[in-house]
């Protein structure tokens, strides 16, 4: 196995994890079982309120997914449209370009302060406001890609052929365009999602982000745990959740599981959540090349 | 000309936009005496937050002309990891090294202590960030530019190394004036998210308050203060990638 393959099918792996499988095994609040360690019920302990960790965390990964997932289509679509639109018509050419030049001069995450900010009274709208906001502002990214490509394409020997042979545009797209960009796609969408998990896990991270998202519990467990810590403090709070897996003593043990009365996996488990997430929606985009060439093949 | 009216466009329409959504969505008008006192009193938070963003882009643009002809693997790798990731994981862990205490209440007992406490980590943490932006920024170019004919003419003719650099950065200098256009915005973006995780009462940390309180004058005045830096980035930019662009293989 390759390692691009090896790459995907972790991804799937924990794509399949994170929707099917752990869905099933809730675990709800319990006022009696606040801050526990690690048991077999409660893989990764509970929190301050008796929740499982594992369980909210995977919570919000879902909903990160999601919305990442959702919004990257979305502005996939759309981006993929207007640059095959651009390549044979002026108008919507120069329309495309000023739009994109437009979205691209102001920083991302001033205008998704600015629109989630003042809508910060409606919480149950800021994930279609945020989803809105990330189709308008990512859309240029797969187009600007794309629109050299299907540049090239369209003044090919093959396309000019086919409009010369009386086929339409749609069936020039499919058979033309599309085949001939699958890399880039895959790479668009895929940075695409990657900036906008960041995005969502940056303004979570400041209060404003999306209801119950990755974000939001990093900055909860964040300011619970280690943001009144001095350094040592800090990165003896980082060893100690992995101490007992190497064998730690009774007494570290005992420290490990109330690490002042806190449980250290509550922060430990969304932040490393958030960090594969990215590591591995990268390492597929790194090897996206071969994906399609592997595609090609068969 | 028509350069500079595209120039214009791309600045005047976000603010237009800017203001326009904070004034008609929230659904009040600007006041505009305690907007003109906002921009007057915050210009020195201005100043303090815009000098922890252009130092910095200073010394990482040098040391990444540097480090490109190292070439190290290890300086790669961590620029990858640093640009892959939201800046807030990094300031998360770069806040254990410089022992301050995160989103804490300003004692005005000693005010200056603590403005000092939350500048450096601000600054430390943006140069890292900015440094390493750069530096994946500035890698293919000089790669590009080193690989390029011209410096293998130049070479086979028998210029001194000294001579190739001079010329190879002036080449590099453009395509980073041009890079500015995008990297300014980004950096802004970043140093929000900084500024507040470190508590530095910077433009950032004001923009996230005035969010927060619903302050239409004071969230007008900002988007003033971000419509200045960008028309200055956006004319800095033009001006010497024509002026520079001239003298390109002279």
């Amino acid at each position: 196995m390759g390692r691009e393959a090896l790459f995907l099918t972790i991804f799937i792996a924990i794509f399949i994890v994170i929707f099917i499988v752990i869905p099933l095994n809730i675990q709800r609040a319990n006022d009696e079982m606040k801050e526990i360690p690690p048991t077999p019920l409660h893989i990764l302990g509970t929190d301050d309120l008796g929740r499982d960790v594992l369980y909210l965390t995977e919570k919000a990964s879902y909903e990160s997914v999601k919305t990442s997932f959702k919004a990257g289509t979305l502005s996939l679509i759309i981006g993929v449209f207007l640059a095959y639109l651009s390549t044979h018509s002026q108008k919507v050419r120069m329309i495309s370009t000023l739009l994109s030049s437009f979205v691209l001069t102001f920083p991302p995450i001033f205008i998704f302060m600015l629109i989630l900010g003042i809508s910060v009274e409606r919480i149950s709208m800021r994930r279609q406001i945020f989803e809105i906001l990330a189709v308008i502002m990512m859309w240029t990214l797969p187009y600007q890609n794309l629109f050299r490509r299907f540049s090239a394409i369209e003044n090919s020997g093959y396309v000019k052929s086919a409009i010369a042979l009386g086929k339409g545009r749609t069936n020039i797209f499919f058979s033309h365009f599309l085949p001939n960009s699958l890399e880039i796609l895959l790479e668009s969408f895929l940075s695409v999602v990657t900036a906008i998990i960041s995005l969502e896990a940056t303004l979570g991270f400041i209060r404003i982000g999306i209801p119950n998202s990755l974000g939001e519990q990093i900055r909860i467990q964040f300011l619970r745990s280690i943001g009144y810590m001095g350094m040592l403090e800090f990165f003896e709070s980082f060893l100690s959740p992995f101490i007992p897996i190497f064998g730690g003593k009774s007494y570290i043990l005992a420290r490990v599981v109330k690490w002042n009365g806190i449980n250290m996996w509550a922060f430990l488990a969304p932040l490393g959540s958030l960090i594969v997430m990215i590591i591995m929606v990268k390492m597929i985009s790194l090897y996206a090349n071969k994906l399609v060439l592997r595609v090609y093949q068969r | 000309m028509k350069k500079l009216l595209i120039i214009s466009l791309r600045i005047t329409l976000p603010v237009g936009f800017a203001l326009v959504i904070v004034t008609v969505i929230y659904g009040k008008g600007i006041c505009w005496s305690r907007f003109l006192r906002f921009l007057v009193e915050h210009f020195i938070p201005f100043v303090y937050s815009s000098s922890t963003i252009v130092p910095a882009v200073v010394m990482s643009y040098s040391i990444s002309k540097r480090i490109s002809f190292g070439s190290s693997k290890i300086v790669e790798a961590t620029a990858r990891i640093i640009t892959s990731f939201p800046v807030f994981i990094i300031a998360v862990f770069l806040q254990g090294i410089f022992w301050i205490r995160i989103f804490h209440t300003t004692s005005y007992h000693n005010i200056v202590k603590d403005y000092v406490s939350s500048f450096v980590p601000t600054f430390t943490t943006l140069l890292i960030v900015v440094t390493f932006h750069i530096f994946s920024q500035m890698k293919p170019i000089v790669d590009k530019i080193v690989s390029s004919e011209f410096v293998r003419t130049m070479k086979s003719i028998g210029e001194s190394q000294k001579e190739i650099i001079r010329k190879l950065f002036r080449n590099v200098d453009i395509e980073f004036s041009r890079s500015l256009t995008y990297l300014i915005p980004m950096f802004l973006g970043e140093s929000i998210v900084i500024e507040r995780i470190y508590n530095f009462r910077g433009v950032g940390y004001e923009l996230v308050e005035s969010m927060r309180n619903l302050n239409i004058d004071s969230l007008s005045a900002l988007s003033v203060y971000f419509f200045l830096i960008l028309m200055m980035t956006y004319i800095f930019s033009w001006m010497v990638g024509e002026r520079w662009a001239e003298r390109l293989y002279s």
